[in-house]
């Protein structure tokens, strides 16, 4: 599932802090054909539940936040192009 | 059928694909479509594995259980804690599949965006399938706030994670 996702992680965070901010990759791990992403910093594990909007992080320090999804759409280049001609556009070379 | 008298012009000097091109030119439609159902159902059954057979075990290396707290360890050897994701969420460790390894698809962790205008910019009219978002409705100003990124490359690193202005995102596939 392509999506756009909050790093951010407000309020009151599992090292004490206010805010803290997330560093995601995927686990290695799938649950159900679904990539199951972690936070370099805690090793949480987070993941989108069915029925639910955003990541939801199921086992870790962080366990039960949530981090929200910003709207984003799969579609073809020239489509995306055509409707928004100033977009920006990840060099593949990016690491 | 023009599509097949091409291809038979291709097969032309084979004769096994004569034959096939051939036979496929004297069937009916109505044949022919039930041939794709039954060349599909058949390949379909065939990808199907068997749940006793070693190679289906896709899950966890080991299911580890350490007093109240449960674990499933991936091809590293590392260790997850998912006893919270059992207990609160109904999850089942033997439908956590592959573990590969946090290391194994590796994050995009700085993204370089490319302009109109640029060297390797793409053309108007590529014809690819990208992922794009526009984070301009939010409370705090974002810079650059229209970003595209090509599905092929977020497959290969399945994350990248981004900054836009003020705000840290994960675009993820």
């Amino acid at each position: 599932m392509a999506a756009v996702y909050s790093r951010e992680i407000k309020g009151l965070t599992a090292s004490g802090g206010q805010d803290s901010v997330l560093t995601l990759s995927a686990s290695g791990w799938t649950y159900e054909f679904t990539f199951v992403l972690y936070d370099y910093e805690t090793e949480s594990l987070w993941y989108h539940l069915e029925g639910e909007e955003g990541l939801t992080c199921i086992s870790g320090p962080h366990a039960d936040r949530t981090l929200e999804e910003f709207r984003s759409t799969k579609t073809r280049w020239s489509t995306w192009k055509a409707d928004h001609p100033e977009t920006r556009f990840m060099d593949p070379a990016s690491k | 059928m023009g599509i097949f008298r091409i291809r038979r012009s291709v097969a032309v000097g084979n004769p096994l694909y004569s034959i096939v091109y051939s036979t496929i030119e004297t069937m009916s439609r109505f044949d022919l479509l039930s041939t794709i159902i039954i060349a599909k159902i058949v390949i379909l059954t065939s990808c199907i594995q068997d749940p006793s057979s070693p190679d289906a075990n896709l899950g966890p290396e080991r299911i580890i259980q350490e007093d109240e707290r449960i674990f499933i360890a991936d091809r590293t050897g590392k260790k997850w804690d998912v006893t919270h994701a059992l207990k609160r969420y109904g999850m089942e460790p033997s439908k956590f599949q592959f573990g590969l390894g946090p290391n194994a698809i590796r994050p995009i962790l700085t993204p370089r965006m490319l302009s109109p205008g640029d060297t390797d910019y793409p053309d108007d009219e590529a014809d690819f399938l990208v992922l794009g978002t526009t984070l301009n409705d939010g409370t705090r100003p974002l810079s650059d706030g229209t970003r595209s990124y090509a599905i092929i490359d977020l497959t290969r690193h399945e994350i990248v994670d981004e900054k836009f202005g003020d705000l840290h995102v994960a675009v993820a596939y």
